[in-house]
This record gives C-alpha cells, sequence and structure tokens, in this order.
C-alpha cells in the first residue's frame, strides 16, 4: 500500500467504516436531517434527541463511500453526551482542520487531517456534519427527500 | 501509412511522445490516463495551434481587412472545412460551429423541435443517454405538453432495438440518440435506428460526443437529421463543438441568439439574419479553440485514420476484458458488443470514490460518479460506479496500472 494512500485510508478509518459508532435511526427523534452530496449520489441521515441542550441520543445511516461513513462515526462517537454548544464548536473545529486551517483536534476526528489536500474527497468527509448542522437548524421538523435535502456544494461533475 | 503507423500498426511510443502531459508524475507516480471518455488529451498539433493564434496571429474574425483579422477567419474557417470532410457532409454550410455538443441539442430542441411539437406529440430518446440529451427535452416537454418517450436499455447495456422501432409511432416527432454510450462504450446501432425513424418521416438527431474519436462519421451515407459532437472529446480544445444540420433545416431554423455576426443588416424597424450557418453564430465566438478543433482533426484524419485507431482500441478493449476478469469481485456494466474500450466498473461492496482516490493515489486518472447518465446507472441499480475510459494514446502498461491499483483497492477493504 502506497505511503499516500495509508495516509488517507488509516486504520482508524477503516475501522470506523467497518464498524460504524451509532448506526441507525434514532426513534422518536427531536431532531433530524437528510444529506445529500448529488456529485456521487451520497446519501446521509442524521437523528438526534436533544433534551435541555444536550445530546441524549445520536445516530447516523449512510449509503455512502467509507470516508464518509467513518467521518459520520467519529462524529458519532465525539459529539455522544455533548451539549449543544460544545458540538456546534466541534463541528467548526472540524471542518476548519478540513479546510487545512491548521485547526489541530484529538482523538479519531484527528485521522482526517490528511483530507485538507484531497478538496474533491472533503465534501464526503464533510457531509455528514454539515447535515447535522442543518438538523440542528430545522429541529424535527426535517426527514425526507429534496425539501430536507442538504447539499454540499458542488464545483464538481462532468 | 500515417506519421504513427506503419502496415497498420501504430507506433504507440511515438504517439506518446506528441502528448505532453503524459510524462507528467502523478502524486510521484507515471499518470496513467483512462478518463478520455470525460476529454481527451491534446497533441502537440492542437496546443501549437491554439498557442500560435494568440502568440502571432490575435485577431477578430469576418470582420476587419487587415492581415491579422484575414488570417485569423481564414483558420477559423478552415476548421468548418475540416468538419464538413470528417463527417463526409454533403455542404460546408451545414456545418455550425457551437460551444460544444450540448448547445448542439438545446439549439435543436428550441429552433427546430419546439415549433414540431404540440400536447400530445412525441420526442423518443434512449434510456442510455448522457443529461445533455434529456434534460435539454424535459424543458421542452414542460413548455409545450409533449411527451417524453424512453426506448429502454437490455441487461448487457445495449438498447432494446425492437422495442426502440416499436415506440416509433404517428405520435413521434423527433428522435434524438446517443451513439456511443458515454458509460458503457456499448455503440448502438446508428443505421437500423436511421432506417426505422425514415421509414416513420420522424427527424432524427445523433449525440456523437463519443463516437468522434473512435468511428468514422458519414454523414450522408448515414441519412441523419442532425448530428452533434463536442471539440473537446476529439483532442480539441474545450469550448468548441460542431452541429452538422441539414441544409433544408438548417434554412427555416431561426436563430437562438441574436448579436453581431449573425446579420446581413440592422436598422432599429428591421433586422435581416444571415444565412446559414452564420445565422447560428452570434458574437465573437472561441476562435482558437476552433482552429484547435481544426487540428484535432487533422491528427485523427492525417496523423492516424479510424482503421489505426480501431485496430488498437479493439485490441486494447479485448485485453483489457481479459485482465479485469481475474479481478476479484469486479463487475462490469454494459458488457455488450459492439463497443469501445470504457469500462464501467463495480468493485465489491466498495465505493466508487473510494476506489477512485485509490486508484488516484497510483496515478491512475478514472472517472467515479453517475457520468451524467443517473437514469442509466439508476436501471441497473447503483448510483455510481468507476469508469475507466481507453483512447488512442493508452497501451498495455495502463490496463496493468489500472488492475493493479483495482487488486491494491481490494487488498486495502479487506
Amino acid at each position: 500500500m502506497s505511503e499516500r494512500a495509508s495516509a488517507i485510508y488509516q486504520a482508524v478509518i477503516l475501522n470506523h467504516n467497518r464498524s460504524p459508532k451509532g448506526y441507525g435511526v434514532v426513534p422518536l427523534a427531536t431532531h433530524e436531517a437528510d444529506g445529500f452530496n448529488p456529485i456521487c449520489g451520497d446519501k446521509v441521515n442524521v437523528s438526534a434527541i436533544i433534551v435541555k441542550d444536550k445530546f441524549v441520543n445520536l445516530g447516523f445511516t449512510a449509503q455512502s463511500c467509507a470516508l464518509c461513513r467513518a467521518s459520520a462515526s467519529v462524529m458519532m462517537e465525539a459529539l455522544a453526551d455533548s451539549t449543544l454548544s460544545r458540538a456546534e464548536e466541534f463541528v467548526s473545529q472540524f471542518e476548519n482542520m478540513i479546510r487545512g486551517k491548521g485547526v489541530v483536534i484529538k482523538g479519531d476526528a484527528a485521522a482526517f487531517e490528511a483530507m485538507r489536500d484531497y478538496p474533491a474527497r472533503a465534501k464526503c468527509v464533510l457531509l455528514p456534519w454539515r447535515t447535522l448542522t442543518e438538523a440542528l437548524k430545522n429541529g424535527s421538523t426535517a426527514s425526507g427527500v429534496p425539501p430536507g435535502l442538504t447539499s454540499v456544494s458542488t464545483e464538481l461533475g462532468e | 501509412m500515417s506519421r504513427f503507423s506503419r502496415n497498420g500498426k501504430l507506433n504507440i511510443e511515438e504517439l506518446r511522445k506528441v502528448f505532453p502531459v503524459l510524462s507528467r508524475q502523478i502524486r510521484g507516480k507515471k499518470l496513467t490516463y483512462l478518463d478520455s471518455g470525460a476529454t481527451t488529451l491534446k497533441p502537440l498539433r492542437v496546443i501549437e495551434a491554439v498557442d500560435h493564434y494568440y502568440r502571432n496571429g490575435t485577431a477578430n474574425i469576418h470582420r476587419g481587412v487587415h492581415l491579422l483579422s484575414e488570417e485569423a477567419t481564414s483558420r477559423y474557417e478552415s476548421t468548418r472545412t475540416a468538419v464538413k470532410d470528417f463527417l463526409n457532409a454533403g455542404d460546408e454550410r451545414e456545418i455550425v460551429l457551437t460551444s460544444g455538443t450540448t448547445a448542439g441539442i438545446n439549439l435543436v430542441a428550441k429552433s427546430f423541435v419546439k415549433s414540431r411539437v404540440k400536447t400530445g406529440d412525441e420526442i423518443l430518446i434512449t434510456a442510455m443517454e448522457h443529461h445533455a440529451n434529456i434534460v435539454p427535452w424535459q424543458m421542452l416537454r414542460d413548455e409545450t405538453g409533449c411527451k417524453l418517450v424512453v426506448a429502454p436499455v437490455l441487461e448487457d447495456g445495449s438498447l432494446d432495438v425492437s422495442a426502440f422501432k416499436s415506440l416509433i409511432t404517428g405520435r413521434t416527432k423527433f428522435i434524438s440518440c446517443v451513439w456511443i454510450s458515454n458509460a458503457f462504450g456499448v455503440i448502438n446501432p446508428v443505421k437500423e435506428m436511421v432506417h426505422a425513424a425514415k421509414s416513420a418521416g420522424v427527424p432524427i438527431m445523433f449525440d456523437a460526443a463519443q463516437a468522434v474519436a473512435h468511428e468514422a462519421v458519414d454523414v450522408q451515407s448515414l441519412d441523419c437529421d442532425f448530428l452533434v459532437f463536442s471539440g473537446h472529446k476529439l483532442f480539441g480544445p474545450t469550448g468548441v463543438g460542431v452541429l452538422y444540420g441539414k441544409m433544408k433545416h438548417l434554412e427555416v431554423m431561426p436563430p437562438q441568439m441574436g448579436g453581431g455576426d449573425m446579420i446581413k443588416s440592422v436598422s432599429f424597424e428591421k433586422t435581416i439574419y444571415a444565412d446559414v450557418p452564420a445565422k447560428f453564430e452570434a458574437g465573437t465566438p472561441d476562435i482558437a479553440a476552433v482552429i484547435g478543433l481544426g487540428e484535432g482533426i487533422r491528427f485523427v484524419t492525417e496523423d492516424l485514420g479510424f482503421d489505426v485507431i480501431r485496430a488498437h482500441e479493439q485490441e486494447l478493449l479485448v485485453a483489457a476484458e481479459l485482465a479485469l476478469q481475474d479481478v476479484p469481485d469486479l463487475k462490469i456494466l454494459g458488457t455488450a458488443h459492439p463497443k469501445v474500450p470504457i469500462f464501467s466498473m463495480i468493485l465489491g461492496k466498495i465505493h466508487a470514490h473510494d476506489v477512485g482516490t485509490i486508484l488516484d493515489l497510483q496515478g491512475v486518472a478514472v472517472r467515479t460518479g453517475h457520468h451524467c447518465a443517473q437514469p442509466l446507472l439508476a436501471r441497473f441499480g447503483v448510483p455510481a460506479t468507476v469508469r475507466a475510459s481507453f483512447s488512442i494514446y493508452n497501451d498495455q502498461e495502463d490496463i496493468k496500472a489500472l488492475v493493479q491499483g483495482l487488486r491494491k483497492t481490494l487488498e486495502m477493504f479487506a
């Protein structure tokens, strides 16, 4: 395996892809959103129960590439039991790390740092995080196709 | 014998030397370019022609009496002649220079078909169209109330020809079909399709975007009404394309864009349009790209010839099919023959984007995603595939690099 390939597809990412944390739709979710990447057709659903500004339950489902799925799993792990303000801060830190803004974060999420050199794939990695942000905005009214979709911006495609 | 061949056999080493980008290292590896379906690489003679125009002869066309303008006009118009010969059109005026395949299809939809359809009428396409040959017709459908009818594709990725024929009825007012599928590389039986259309008296257009770099086109013998393609899939620059149309059609079609260069005279009371094809070419075009397209065509006809191209590509097709058989868990969509070496692949349960990234890290450039043919992939129940599309400059080493890259991907996800 080449050095570069192992920088992206690190064991920690491949493990999260294989055995994702928090996989499934949270029943009776208070917050939910669907995310969609029109470039590749990846779909992500993020659902949560939030009580008193704290995640009580958080889950996701994905029909996606390994990077997107592993990224969602890492997000589940990082934000379980988190407060909303802490979650929003972490989402912003994660995005800044991916955008190559020199932010260092700890834990499994740090495994995605190499993605700053692969902007085409950054969209895959960020999809779950953007979907979570959308869910927090939407509350429980969201879900379902097109109207509730969060489309990542696209500069690609034939 | 042509510049890069002897006794019909391609001298691939010499040919590769005229594609400068092939000597580039990609992420520290030799470039294996397998994305010619998206756009072909450009040979030196195209690059130099574009460079020459900007460096030695920048001028606008069809106006000005100075030498630079005359030279630019002459080189611009020489592309029209080259296209006419390339397509074996009967008349140079049947060649409209556009910005690409998409522009050509949209022009025909708006200028030719729109006034010929009403509620209840039908436009026939196939299930293997590129979005460029779907969306303009949907827009027309929504505007006019006509119906878009789609001829199905069989399990092997080929057109269901008998269904196609049976869908041509008294309600069918226009047929627009792809010649070679951009997603699968499968070649449609265009002669048979034209025959079916003619028997019913329905005009037919071909999207030849993928076809022109692989197959000789003879619009007179084929007897199609319209044909469109893009320069950048024919070794030429982006931003230029061709609409071929029969003179009798082009003459009655109103222009869709007004401006300079498409008029005979303008007053505030009345404007008289220029003749075909100028009436469709408003504004200053991408002159450099048009000149480059002419060189792209000369590269194909003078330096290679379709016999050489076909022989080399069929060799690659057979060798790649054989080599890919040995990759475990690999499924190829669109196995029907005749086809050109374009392979739409699914590797086990690994997502196309992951395969594409791991191949890229080995220097192998492929397309991943839906290839602007979402309805076709949906027909096969997948959102995305990995597409390796070969061209004349690819060799056996490229097949090896692809197979090796796919095997590495499998190892990583084991």
